[in-house]
């Protein structure tokens, strides 16, 4: 037998630590103490945003992946989740995938996935190898989401506050967006946070609402987003639980605001949005969504921008859907996607015999 | 050889447990120690590895013969001592699993792992309580009495109608779902496109819930906490359905049973409908004449049409307030400012966004 006495081994050594070397200003290499990962998405410089529901808490990870990489990887990878499984000592309904999302940077591809436990993961996948991003040891700068309501007027007064489970995530032009449902009351909010975080940050979470055909106003919790150019215009391009494509400018969010959304489609019943990225083919942008429920969804913006009216008119064929025109991909079962660079998009889809893969398809082809 | 393992388990008192694994050769006894239910740790002692090679040792999910090349170890990390070989994974495994220890390209060791000494999760209660509930209801709570699992709830829930059939997409799939802090209460909410009207999918198909109907929430048995450990039993609730309330919610109708001064009765309000279970929670509070917070424990009485509001110290005489959050929904999203679905045709404006609304009331002697 061989002997060994008192000697440390670390083995199994896929874990990936980020070490600071360079810190950013107003960050700190520690443990920012994340209790869960419900969204992800990435701002410049490789700075990973972590939406974190049950601390309410959005953490800058500054992820110091940022070697430039121009052609991604050539990737195809099958059964995603019983290789996570494995790796994590469980099965595959121990675990889920919560959210993924690409480094524009260096092509690699994160995770973020919860255990039965509710333990939270981040993964980083690069030239199909999958290693953990140590969350006790990060380079990051956190700002909790209390404060960013309690700094809301509203809340000042003695309200109580909300739970909101972080439902997107989004990064742009020096501002985090986070929209949120509440776990008790049918609302949500989106709130905009200043980037780099602020001590006192000028901070706004507003409410939003919209109306059925013009008609029916109700408040609209969102799923999924992202900021978008329409008309010159930054607009938040939104999908609701309910399902339509809802525009608003940027601009019209502002503390304590009631936003009205303007509807410019219904995409279907039965369907609950996962994702919205927008990409290019042939020159030409488009949206793409996915959805529980049904095909991968195209979406010409120029159409958006078109449209002048609410939707006035009730749908009236089966599964039909009104307003603005958007083509159904012959892709289905989409779980999770993000641009991967100009030319390719990643997906991760359930295929019919039930495996779960990720995979790269040129834009071109959607 | 290696199917010819001979597995018994051993259980200890306390977080101890110990697995004995009886192979051909030779005998391991791998002691697993527990946190939360869950294994942080699993010790072999040196011992029983005859040909234990540290530069190749791993631990693998499943049973030796289904491990492929592609699969990867369990992450975590080895310590060895004088006596004992010991895994430290990265997260904590469960048990009732079968893990294989590979100590050398040829010998591996294949075990299962007991289920922690816990008892089986209970649903504790699912809200609203009424077997009698309107066509545009809008959430469900399921309360359990430990953690549970997230991200998988949905497939663990169906909502069947009078016929028999299963619902196809009742409630809205959201990711994250929405639970409570600790994981022990999850809001269900009803496809919202289904009740708010004019919406394609409320024209299409109408409300999940047809007036006059009965249904079934069952809760099916297979869902499990965060242990692993599956619930007790199948759910079910049966409930018939009603006319829709579209009506927003007005304090100004619900009765107040006010208890004397010197006493500790509680105050009795009668919503006259049934409320927001967990809302009814945090949304009122009670007022003394100084605008100061009473302490006030809150019961939830039948059908939370009925809440119980207990004060801590006896009241005295004199003038109190509720002091009602606008945002206080009943079970149909109604809230004090506007109903779930506002007709802009016919509604009156909204006047105002206030936070609170105030009921006045007198507690005399």
């Amino acid at each position: 037998m061989q002997k060994i006495s008192l000697l440390l081994l670390l083995l199994s050594v896929f874990s990936f630590q980020l070490v600071a070397s360079d810190e950013l200003p107003g960050f700190t290499t520690g443990d920012p103490g994340i209790q869960s990962i419900s969204a992800l998405a990435f701002g410049s410089d490789g700075i990973l945003f972590v939406g974190d529901s049950k601390s309410a808490t959005i953490v800058a990870i500054d992820t110091k992946d940022t070697q430039e990489k121009a052609t991604p990887d050539k990737l195809n990878f099958k059964n995603v989740d019983t290789y996570l499984a494995s790796m994590l000592g469980t099965e595959v309904d121990g675990m889920t995938i919560q959210d993924m999302a690409i480094n524009p940077i260096s092509k690699a591809i994160y995770f973020a996935v919860q255990l039965r436990d509710a333990s939270p993961v981040l993964l980083k996948m690069q030239e199909d190898q999958f290693m953990l991003v140590d969350l006790k040891s990060v380079s990051h700068s956190k700002t909790t989401l209390n404060q960013a309501v309690a700094a809301d007027a509203k809340d000042r007064r003695g309200r109580s506050l909300r739970r909101w489970a972080i439902s997107d995530l989004s990064y742009h032009d020096g501002q985090v967006l986070v929209s949120g449902l509440s776990n008790e009351e049918f609302s949500s909010a989106l709130t905009k946070l200043d980037f780099p975080f602020k001590k006192d940050a000028l901070l706004s979470s507003i409410e939003i609402y919209h109306a059925a055909h013009g008609r029916y106003e109700t408040y609209a919790p969102i799923k999924t987003f992202m900021p978008y150019e329409l008309s010159g215009k930054t607009h938040i391009v939104a999908s609701y639980t309910c399902t339509p494509l809802v525009i608003f400018p940027i601009d019209q969010m502002k503390p304590g605001a009631h936003l009205k959304g303007k509807t410019v489609a219904e995409l279907g019943n039965r369907n609950t949005p996962l994702d919205i990225i927008s990409y290019e083919k042939d020159g030409k942008p488009y949206l793409l969504m996915a959805n529980t429920s049904r095909a991968l969804m195209k979406i010409d913006p120029n159409k958006i921008e078109q449209y002048k009216d609410y939707l006035t008119e009730p749908v009236e064929e089966s599964s039909a859907t009104a307003g603005v025109d958007f083509i159904n991909l012959p892709i289905v079962n989409v779980l999770q996607m993000d641009k991967y660079d100009n030319e390719n998009i990643v997906l991760l889809q359930r295929n019919a015999a039930g495996e779960l893969n990720l995979y790269a398809t040129k834009s071109n082809r959607l | 050889m290696l199917d010819r393992f001979l597995r018994c388990i051993i259980t200890l008192s306390g977080s101890l447990l110990l697995s004995v694994i009886i192979s051909a050769q030779s005998v391991i006894q791998p002691i697993l120690e527990f946190d939360k239910g869950r294994i942080t740790q699993l010790s072999i002692p040196l011992e029983s590895l005859s040909d234990l090679n540290l530069e190749q040792v791993a631990i693998f999910t499943g049973v030796m013969d289904n491990i492929s090349k592609r699969q990867p170890p369990i992450l975590g990390r080895f310590k060895v001592s004088d006596t004992y070989l010991s895994f430290y994974p990265h997260f904590s495994l469960e048990g009732g699993r079968t893990f294989t220890l590979k100590i050398n390209p040829e010998l591996s060791y294949s075990f299962k792992t007991e289920l922690p000494v816990e008892s089986a999760p209970v649903l504790l209660d699912i809200f609203p309580s009424s077997n009698q509930l309107p066509s545009n209801l809008l959430k469900f709570y399921l309360h359990f009495s430990v953690p549970m699992q997230a991200g998988n709830s949905y497939a663990q829930i169906a909502l069947i109608d009078q016929r028999g059939d299963t619902l196809d997409a009742p409630f809205v799939a959201l990711s994250p779902e929405l639970w409570n802090d600790d994981f022990t209460r999850l809001t269900l909410w009803l496809d919202p496109g289904r009740i708010k009207r004019d919406l394609g999918p409320n024209q299409l198909l109408g409300p999940v819930l047809q007036q006059r109907q009965t249904y079934e929430l069952v809760i099916k048995p297979g869902w499990k906490n965060q242990q692993g450990l599956p619930l007790n039993k199948k759910y079910q609730k049966s409930f018939r359905v009603i006319q829709a309330d579209r009506q927003k919610v007005n304090p100004d109708d619900w009765k107040l049973n006010i208890p004397k001064a010197g006493t500790s009765d509680a105050l009795l309000i009668n919503f006259l409908q049934p409320m927001d279970a967990a809302l009814l929670q945090r949304m009122i509070q009670v007022l003394n004449v100084k605008n100061e917070v009473i302490p006030c424990q809150f019961q939830l009485g039948a059908n939370e049409e009925l809440l119980k509001i207990i004060p801590l110290n006896s009241w005295k005489s004199g003038v109190y307030q509720l002091r009602i959050d606008t945002y206080l929904e009943d079970i149909c999203g109604n809230n004090l400012l506007r109903p779930f679905d506002r007709d802009l045709h016919k509604a009156t404006e909204i006047k105002s966004e206030e936070d609170f609304n105030f009921l006045t009331w007198e507690v005399k002697k």
